[in-house]
């Protein structure tokens, strides 16, 4: 699909401020939902697959909705594959480019068989008929639903119908998907399903994936980890660069995965855990030769 | 004696083409003050199982004695039994719907025909347990409030009727981590200064090891596992078989296990591990 | 929760003959099958209807017992009108004449005979399919600037909707009846008042998920029917001819039957 040129910068935020109007009285109306974006910089690679962490509040919900145009910035240029996002010009192809998929499983959906949902994108798009068939079918192969083609979605677990989800955004052909805390309300299972899913289109159709998650865990096989807190970005690097900094994390009021508090932990007591574990299996390699010896 | 569950069995639309037993032959008793997680996939019954308790649907089959009330009886007096088991559904914030914050938590106490300062003092006391002040937020609209704020209110409402029983289904759904952290730390505190029964509906192995005294797992409609989180997480690889998964502490000493080495079992929290690999640091650490 | 069953519009998936007509002939279909309910007046004319809905429902290989489930929210409907009828209020007292008895069998038989023939269509025809057809069917309105695109989609959307919602007014009716709110007792006004915990917060609800709908829809870019494409074409096929000839000829019969003959 966009197996092209790898590494060249796909999404760009230059200076980027949005904050919502507030009422007075009203101080902290939704505050989770309208927290504000305050002068935020960054690039995103083609290819690459990028989570952002933060607490409610953050920030990275409105981030989300100003990459593909629900929101402009009120200063500063957001750049999708080369378009300013406040250039009205190019909305529908800023948002063919950007594909986002949303929280709640059951309120993206418009119809009632999961195929002519997923067809949806592809038609509001005027791709021709016998080609949307064709993104269908291929956008369900992906994301492990072919065989739900003809189900309702009301019947389907969260899980899959954040998969369906997911397929539809991936019928539009989009250079990026932009996933809105998509797990948040779904249980482990479902959780893994969507996480697995997002990794496997980055890494075998090489789609670029802007995860953004409140859950640690689900950030270890990025790429790259963005942490944002009140608006701003606070960290930006590797896994293993930004979960080396447990402390910090906490004073954010995050949480880290469970093997990365362990690892700190045995650190500060002296025990010899390399920097890079950063979940079970790490920590077992890591903890066999010490308990073994005997 | 708070809950006796016996041979519990119910099946939805009975007599259908789309008849489905959600649960099949549950037998449990739980005893007044206990704090018992029920875990279980999405579908495995549990979300059925504890709508019986407050006779919000009745079983197929089966007995079930709540707080001493025969719920299973054709003429249960249901109007006690709610008040004295207190349910929390999922999302409880989107039930919210009075103007402002204590007229809503006021409502369960005006069901029960309750005077007005009798009332106004429950009112406070529930906020006051969950973290808000009357004083503070109750004249203000429960739809300005920030939804961790809200899903607080409306927790409170059913704290207001007072239960002898709390029941929690996933009250840390969509919470982000500090926030499920405080929640949590909030019912233990509850469990601690009532001495109320509390059932907490989880989908997290690490949360219910962290509060629960007793873990309940559902599969399929069937209880198959009842007992002490330790024992029942020392069963890793039932639970692995079921999909649901063991905290992560525990799946580490699973795995070291299996690479031979002697780990003990039933370890659930991050506390127990440090405590074991400090005994050993000796053998390296020379 | 508990797995809800929602009848209304609810596709029975298949592969009949019946299933995969045009949306717009079995619309047509309806339409004129309606009318026939409405014209035939003698045993002959209805033994004619009932063998075409009989005929048709054996062809869409529909279980009779799913067909028959459609009329249960209808019986108290069926019973009103056959007692309406049966009983002609005349001076002294309640009589029941042998015209009336009459009447009333061939009202609630027309009653009947109208569910099942709307639930043939909706049970062979995806919402989805319907709404298309109604939204082709239209189309000419638009020259008078009828939204036809508009009211097809909406239509779409509430037939997606309505299982969800369904589910969601019984969890919060649950949750309410937990805090002790009373929903069956009381007189008409209390009951009404009883309502209020329950309508306020589906309508919050309704109006957030409208809101989040309407996100998505223009994160995948929705702006109307311009230059809009879909997956599946309605194309009229030689099914459809014979079906559609078929029942011109069947209401062309009655009608002669009813006006000339």
């Amino acid at each position: 699909m966009t197996n092209s040129t790898k590494g060249a910068p796909l999404l760009r935020f230059e200076e980027v401020v949005y904050q919502y109007a507030r009422t007075p009285g009203e101080e902290d109306l939704q505050e989770n939902e309208r927290a504000a974006v305050d002068g935020v910089s960054l690039t995103i690679e083609e290819g690459s697959f990028v989570a952002i962490i933060g607490h409610n509040g953050s920030g990275k919900s409105t981030l989300a909705k100003l990459t593909n145009a629900m929101l402009l910035p009120q200063s500063g240029t957001v750049w999708v594959d080369g378009m300013s996002t406040a250039d009205p010009q190019h909305l529908w192809d800023i948002r063919q480019r950007a594909g986002m998929v949303f929280q709640n499983p059951d309120n993206q959906m418009v119809a009632t068989i999961v195929e002519e949902d997923v067809a949806f994108g592809p038609e509001n798009l005027g791709v021709p008929r016998e080609q949307i068939r064709q993104r269908v079918d291929e956008a369900l192969a992906m994301v492990g639903m072919s065989e739900f083609a003809t189900h309702s979605p009301h019947m389907l677990s969260g899980g899959q119908k954040q998969r369906i989800a997911i397929a539809g955004i991936i019928a539009m052909r989009p250079k990026i998907i932009v996933m809105d805390e998509p797990t948040a309300m779904l249980d482990p299972s479902g959780r893994a399903e969507v996480v697995a899913t997002a990794h496997r289109l980055n890494r075998e159709e090489g789609m670029t994936v802007l995860l953004i998650t409140h859950y640690m865990d689900e950030a270890v096989g990025a790429d790259r980890v963005i942490v944002m807190d009140k608006g701003r970005v606070v960290m930006d690097g590797t896994p293993r660069e930004t979960f080396l900094q447990v402390e910090k994390l906490h004073g954010l009021g995050l949480e880290v995965p469970p093997m990365v508090e362990l690892a700190f932990q045995l650190r500060e007591e002296g025990w010899p855990i390399p920097a890079d574990v950063m979940d079970t299996e790490g920590m077992v390699e890591a903890l066999w030769p010490l308990l073994s010896k005997n | 004696m708070a809950i006796i569950i016996e041979k519990l069995t119910h099946t939805y639309m009975p007599d259908s083409p789309f008849a489905a037993t959600a649960i099949e032959n549950v037998t449990a008793t739980i005893q007044d003050g206990e704090f018992v997680g029920i875990i279980g996939h999405t579908g495995s019954g549990k979300s059925t199982l504890i709508q019986h308790l407050n006779g919000l649907i009745k079983p197929t089959s089966g007995r079930l004695e709540v707080e001493g009330i025969d719920v299973t009886a054709p003429k249960a007096d249901l109007k006690t039994l709610r008040q004295r088991v207190g349910l929390v559904f999922q999302y409880p914030e989107h039930q919210l719907f009075e103007e402002t914050v204590e007229k809503d938590v006021s409502f369960g106490p005006r069901n029960l025909g309750l005077g007005a300062e009798e009332i106004h003092a429950r009112v406070e006391r529930a906020l006051a347990l969950m973290g808000l002040e009357l004083g503070e937020i109750g004249q203000r609209s429960p739809f300005e409030l920030s939804g961790g704020q809200r899903r607080r209110v409306a927790i409170a409402g059913v704290l207001a009727m007072e239960p002898s029983v709390l029941i929690l289904d996933e009250p840390s759904a969509g919470l982000d981590p500090a926030a499920r952290r405080a929640m949590l730390a909030t019912f233990t505190s509850i469990h601690r200064s009532k001495g109320c029964t509390v059932l907490m509906v989880s989908h997290s192995m690490d949360e219910v090891a962290r509060v629960a005294s007793r873990v309940l797992v559902m599969n399929k409609g069937h209880l198959v596992m009842d007992g002490d989180p330790h024992a029942v997480y020392a069963r890793g690889e039932e639970l692995k078989a079921m999909g649901l998964g063991v905290p992560a502490v525990t799946d580490l000493t699973d795995r070291l296990r299996a690479r031979g080495i002697d780990v003990p079992r039933g370890m659930i929290s991050l506390a127990e591990v440090r405590a074991y690999l400090d005994s050993r640091k000796g053998e390296w650490a020379q | 929760m508990g797995p809800v069953n929602v009848t209304i519009g609810q596709y029975f998936p298949g592969d009949s003959l019946i299933h995969r007509m045009d949306p717009r002939t079995k619309l047509l279909f309806t339409i004129l099958y309606i009318v026939l309910v409405f014209l035939v007046r003698d045993v002959l004319g209805y033994a004619a209807v009932i063998a075409l809905l009989a005929v048709s429902a054996a062809v869409a290989r529909l279980p009779v017992k799913y067909l028959l489930r459609s009329l249960k929210p209808m019986i108290f409907i069926v019973v009103l009108t056959f007692l309406l009828n049966l009983i002609t209020f005349g001076d002294g007292g309640v009589r029941i004449t042998w015209t009336g008895l009459l009447n009333a069998v061939t009202m609630s038989l027309r009653l009947i005979l109208l569910v099942l023939g709307s639930q043939l269509l909706t049970l062979t025809t995806s919402p989805l399919a319907l709404t298309d057809g109604i939204e082709q069917l239209m189309r000419p309105l638009k020259a008078i600037k009828f939204p036809a695109h508009e009211m097809a989609m909406m239509m779409t959307i509430a037939l997606r909707f309505i299982p969800t919602l369904v589910d969601e007014t019984d969890r919060i009716m649950k949750a309410q009846k937990s805090r002790g709110a009373d929903f069956e007792s009381g007189n008409l006004l209390a009951r009404a008042r009883a309502l209020i915990p329950l309508l306020v917060p589906l309508f919050v609800s309704a109006f957030r998920r409208a809101d989040e709908l309407a996100m998505a829809m223009e994160a995948r870019c929705y702006r109307g029917d311009a230059g809009r494409t879909q997956l599946k074409q309605l194309a009229f096929s030689r099914v459809d001819l014979y079906g559609l000839g078929a029942a011109v000829l069947l209401t062309a019969l009655v009608a002669v039957d009813r006006w000339v003959l």
